[in-house]
Formats: structure tokens, C-alpha cells, sequence
């Protein structure tokens, strides 16, 4: 998969680096167990500080995306696709959460609410 | 430590250079100024050049004055100025090189060269400024050295050329046992290459930050004299006065961008930030 | 030390035509029968000279900048230029001297082993030249170390003239009767020993100047 920067965007590069992996995983592009470039590879590829790429490789680390093996680069860890998912899905129930909240401290009734949800799915 | 200064002090004339910096291990770090601020005599110093008034300089955590001829074998230097005679050609480069540096590889360097265009038998004061900063870089990069020190190496070169050096520059960090120090005047060149920078001015280290940070947390914001009035100015560094009312520094634009979105806002870019650290006011 | 010798031996290919005239020019005073030993000491002391031009070739251009960012020490500077004017001087001294001897042997003339002892002689003088101008030029730079020298020099060449000229007239005969009676074996055991010593001291007081050099 190819990694595409905007530099022009407010979105520090990092976060875009981070994303375009985690989208990656989810679509399908990366696959489990892949070895990602090294950091300087991608670095010289993207034209950017290695030390940016170093911080998304942390942190999608730390999130559990990719494993480390020191000597051999950087994977795609294995269930990241599952855990990618279950994420979002997290994600989803929060905003349809907070959107239920908003309706009802507006007056609307669950009823209306629950019309309004099956229009929307219906679109 | 690759390269570590601490407070040094040096004075010609009028002009005095006070500063402390430090290459880290793996790092590609940049002290970009303008003509005059100082960048020059800080590399001099770090090559043992010139004498210190004050201060300390240390290559490989050892005392510039410790280091072995086979430390100085593992140190690549690119000077603005100053190269091999004119009157050498790039064959006579090449062997020289090698009877300098136990690790040259010249046949690597003159495929290089050739690729490049570069015309081995002809003189160096025959050829463009182009092509005697590409043969210093790839001489500088041909040796396996662990510190690069380059002063300006992209001076003079059109936008081309610049981009082809610094791809060289990158592919030479790739197997990750080296750093470099690089020196411009062209803080594109540098941002799109350099994990930190140093921005040096008078003399003076006025800001070291990642550039990762300065490109990212780093920002401008355009304000109204009334929006400055209402403004939380923890986060703000530096202000100018502007025919609209204010631009304003800040190192935490992500802070601005939650509390008062209906600001205008850009992105910083190193230009603006080393503008608005010289130029601008401090609150 | 040897990356500075070859870099001052491939600078010395721009001065070819140089080189060429010179050798052109000391066959044909041997030929046309000039004093043999003259033509041997101003050849060896041309050539030593060309440790001067590669002094001027490092300092131009702030070449010295970048020079000393490469893996050499103040001190194998210094040394290399003493070997440079070594190497090239006696170079030229072992051509023309051979040139010299067979030019002598063709004339079916004797006295090789005299003309030898003597060229040998002006080899160490020659030494001894190096010993003064490798430090002035090294201290002053090309131009001012030019003007220097020949200041130097004139000096040498006024003292020794007031001193003559002295002695001449106090009548003081008995330095040339000493000097008459002194057998050359001393003087000619001397010579290389005071050179060497020259050259040595000499040597030590430009590591000295490069030392404080700042560039």
C-alpha cells in the first residue's frame, strides 16, 4: 500500500501516517503479519523526518496495530483487522449515543427518534 | 553523543557566537539562519578550525583534541568555501581519497560521478557550481563515515539539483549507524529532511525544536485587535503588528484550534516560525 | 601523509611546462660547458621551490579551510612539506648531476668523484634553503612570504658583504688564512650536519605556526 502525505493539511503528519495504516488494515490493503518499510525507507520515500514516522510507528505500536521485532522491522500484528474493527464499532455506538442524547434533550420522543433512524437507513 | 557542544563562546570583532547544541545518535539535525547568524563559525568550531574562547566541543563523546586519525576517518565534511584545490580533477580527487581514507570507495565514487554527469578528468575551477557541490557531497558520502557535517552543501543549486543532493542524503541514513549535521539557508531543504532543528540567529540559538513538533504544534493565528483582546495568550510565543491587527506565534495551534476555531490559522512552516521568533515582539 | 604528497605531486602536473623548460634549460648551459656544480645547485634550489608553489595552492581560495577537516594533524603538514621539497629537489639534483658527471666523462674530463663530493654538498645547502623559506612562507602566506624572503636574503647577502668588507679593511687576514687552512674534511662533515639540524629546527617551528594557525 502507498502512503500519501498532504503537507498543506492541519492534520500534523504523524496522525496521517497513523491513519492511512489503520485504513489500510480495515480495507483489506495491508495484510496481517506484513512487513512494513523501515522507518528511514519511509521516511526518504515520503520525504519527511524520521522521526515523525518513528512516532506513528510508536504509537500504532502502543495501540497494538504493529509489532516491533528489533532487527527485522516492523508487522502488522495479527487480529488487527478484528480489533480495527471492533474499534470502529465502539466508535459507532458512541455516536449514535450521543446523537439519541441530543434528540431527546431537544423534546423528540423515542418513537420519532427511532422513525428518524430507519429513514435514515433506508437513504 | 555524536556531537555535542556546550556553551560555547566565540567572539570576532563584534560578532559573537554563544550556543550549545547536540547531534544525537541516528539523527539528521539542522541549524538553519540567515547569512551572517552565525552557522559558519558554529561548524568551524565543531571541526576544530578555530579556537574557543569558551566551552567545550566533543565528537564521539571525546575532546576534539582526542580524536584518533582514524575517528577523523569516520567524519565526512562538506564546507560552503572551501573544497580541494581547483586544480585537481575528480580522478585526482578520487585518489587522493583513498590514500585519506581507509574505507573510500572509489570506484563507487567515480560510478556515481559518471552517473551524475560529472566530468572526471576536467579541473575543478572548470566546472559549474552545480557539479562542485555534487562531487564534494558524494565525496563526503563515500567513505562510510558515522558523522556527515555539511555547511550549506545546497548553496547554489536550482531546485533540481538541491532535490537530487538530498535524495542522496537520505539514502546514505537508510542502513541507520549514521547522523548528520546539515547547515542551510533553505528551510524547505530542511524541513523535508531534518528530525530537529536548530534556528540560529546573531550568534544565538533562539529555538531547537522537532521538526515533527514545529510543523505540526506550530502555528500562526490572524487576529483582530479586538479577538487579541479576548485571546488566552498562554500559548502564544511571539507577536507582530499587522495592518489587520496581530499575527501571533504559537506552539500549541492544536489548543486554538479546539478552544477558538473561528480563528484564522496556518500551519506553520519553519520561515514563519524563524521570522516571527527574530522579528516578532515577545508578550 | 602520503594523500598530501600525492595531492602536491598531481597539483605539480599543472606546472609540466615548467618542469620541461627547466630541464631543457639546465641541458643546455651543462652542454654549452657552464660551471657544472653552478648549474647543480641552482637546478636542486629551483626545484625545493616547489614546495613554496604548493604552499600557495593549499592557501588559495581558503583551500586550508577544508584541508584540515580531512584526517591529517597540523604536525604531518608541516613534515610533508619538508619531504615534498625533498622529493622534488632531489629528483632534479639526481638527473642533472648524472647529467653533469656523463657531460664531464664525454669530455674526457677527470675529477667525477670531485664534481660529486661537490654536488653533494650543494644537495645539503640546499636543505639548508628549505630550512629558512618553509617557515616563512608558512608564517606570512604567498605574498607577504615572498616579500619577506627576499628581505631575508638580502639581509644574508648585506651582512656577509659588511663583514668582508669589514675585515678587508682592519686587515683582519686571518679569517681567510683560517679558512684556507681548514682541511675540507670538517667543513665538508659539517655541512650536512648543520642542514640536518636546520631542518630539524626548522620543522619543529612550523608545526609550532600551523599549531596557532585558525582558519
Amino acid at each position: 500500500m502507498k502512503i500519501i502525505i498532504n503537507n498543506s493539511s492541519m492534520q500534523p503528519l504523524y496522525d496521517q501516517i497513523t491513519e492511512q495504516i489503520k485504513s489500510g488494515v480495515m480495507q483489506g490493503t495491508l495484510k496481517e503479519g506484513e512487513n512494513l518499510p523501515s522507518v528511514r525507507t519511509l521516511a526518504k520515500e515520503l520525504r519527511i523526518s524520521a522521526l515523525t514516522v518513528k512516532k506513528s510507528y510508536d504509537i500504532l505500536e502502543q495501540e497494538g496495530f504493529i509489532v516491533t521485532v528489533h532487527g527485522k522491522g516492523s508487522f502488522i500484528a495479527y487480529a488487527s483487522q478484528e480489533f480495527m474493527l471492533e474499534e470502529k464499532k465502539k466508535e459507532v455506538e458512541a455516536e449514535l449515543e450521543s446523537a439519541i442524547r441530543k434528540g431527546r434533550s431537544c423534546g423528540m420522543k423515542d418513537e420519532e427518534l427511532t422513525d428518524l433512524f430507519y429513514l435514515i437507513l433506508e437513504d | 553523543m555524536l556531537l555535542e557542544m556546550e556553551n560555547i563562546q566565540k567572539t570576532y570583532g563584534d560578532f559573537t557566537l554563544n550556543c550549545s547544541l547536540k547531534l544525537q545518535p541516528g539523527y539528521i539535525t539542522g541549524l538553519i539562519g540567515t547569512n551572517g547568524a552565525g552557522k559558519t563559525t558554529l561548524f568551524k568550531s565543531a571541526l576544530g578550525l578555530i579556537t574557543l574562547d569558551q566551552g567545550e566541543v566533543k565528537i564521539f563523546d571525546r575532546p576534539f583534541s582526542q580524536l584518533s586519525l582514524k575517528d577523523r576517518q569516520d567524519m565526512g565534511v562538506v564546507l560552503a568555501d572551501s573544497g580541494f584545490s581547483g586544480y585537481l580533477t575528480i580522478q585526482d580527487i578520487a585518489r587522493i581519497m583513498k590514500n585519506m581514507y581507509q574505507l573510500f570507495d572509489q570506484d563507487g565514487f567515480i560510478k556515481k560521478c559518471r552517473e551524475s554527469g560529472l566530468p572526471l578528468n576536467k579541473r575543478g575551477k572548470e566546472l559549474s557550481a552545480g557539479m562542485k557541490a555534487k562531487v564534494k557531497v558524494l565525496a563526503a558520502i563515500s567513505h562510510e563515515a558515522k558523522l556527515l557535517i555539511l555547511d550549506e552543501p545546497t548553496a547554489g543549486l536550482d531546485v533540481l539539483a538541491r532535490e537530487e543532493l538530498l535524495d542522496s542524503i537520505r539514502e546514505y541514513m537508510e542502513p541507520g549507524d549514521r547522523s548528520i549535521l546539515i547547515s542551510s539557508h533553505i528551510s524547505t531543504d530542511l524541513e523535508q529532511l531534518c528530525d530537529d532543528l536548530y534556528l540560529i540567529d546573531h550568534g544565538n540559538i533562539i529555538l531547537h525544536e522537532e521538526t515533527d513538533v514545529l510543523l505540526g504544534s506550530y502555528g500562526l493565528l490572524k487576529v483582530t485587535e479586538e479577538q487579541i483582546q479576548k485571546l488566552d495568550k498562554r500559548y502564544i510565543l511571539r507577536r507582530k503588528k499587522e495592518a489587520y491587527g496581530y499575527r501571533l506565534l504559537t506552539d500549541k495551534i492544536g489548543f486554538y484550534r479546539e478552544s477558538q476555531p473561528d480563528i484564522i490559522m496556518e500551519k506553520g512552516s519553519v520561515d514563519e516560525v524563524i521570522t516571527m521568533m527574530i522579528r516578532g515582539e515577545r508578550l | 601523509m602520503k594523500g598530501l604528497l600525492l595531492k602536491d605531486l598531481l597539483l605539480l602536473k599543472n606546472q609540466q611546462r615548467f618542469f620541461l623548460l627547466f630541464f631543457l634549460m639546465s641541458a643546455g648551459m651543462l652542454l654549452a660547458d657552464f660551471n657544472s656544480v653552478f648549474v647543480i645547485n641552482y637546478v636542486t634550489m629551483i626545484f625545493s621551490l616547489f614546495t613554496l608553489s604548493s604552499i600557495s595552492y593549499d592557501e588559495f581560495d581558503n583551500g586550508y579551510t577544508f584541508l584540515f577537516t580531512l584526517p591529517i594533524t597540523r604536525n604531518q603538514y608541516a613534515a610533508e612539506k619538508y619531504v615534498f621539497g625533498v622529493v622534488t629537489g632531489g629528483f632534479a639534483w639526481i638527473v642533472v648531476t648524472i647529467f653533469a658527471v656523463a657531460m664531464n666523462f664525454f669530455r674526457g674530463r677527470a675529477g667525477a668523484g670531485e664534481l660529486v663530493g661537490m654536488a653533494f654538498l650543494y644537495l645539503f645547502i640546499s636543505l639548508l634553503f628549505l630550512a629558512v623559506v618553509v617557515p616563512v612562507q608558512l608564517k606570512f602566506g604567498a605574498e607577504k612570504g615572498r616579500i619577506v624572503l627576499i628581505c631575508i636574503i638580502g639581509a644574508i647577502f648585506a651582512a656577509g658583504f659588511v663583514m668582508i668588507k669589514a675585515a678587508k679593511t682592519l686587515q683582519l687576514d686571518f679569517l681567510s688564512t683560517a679558512a684556507a687552512s681548514l682541511s675540507p674534511g670538517p667543513v665538508r662533515a659539517a655541512v650536512p650536519l648543520i642542514s640536518l639540524a636546520a631542518v630539524f629546527g626548522s620543522y619543529l617551528i612550523s608545526v609550532n605556526i600551523m599549531k596557532k594557525k585558525q582558519f
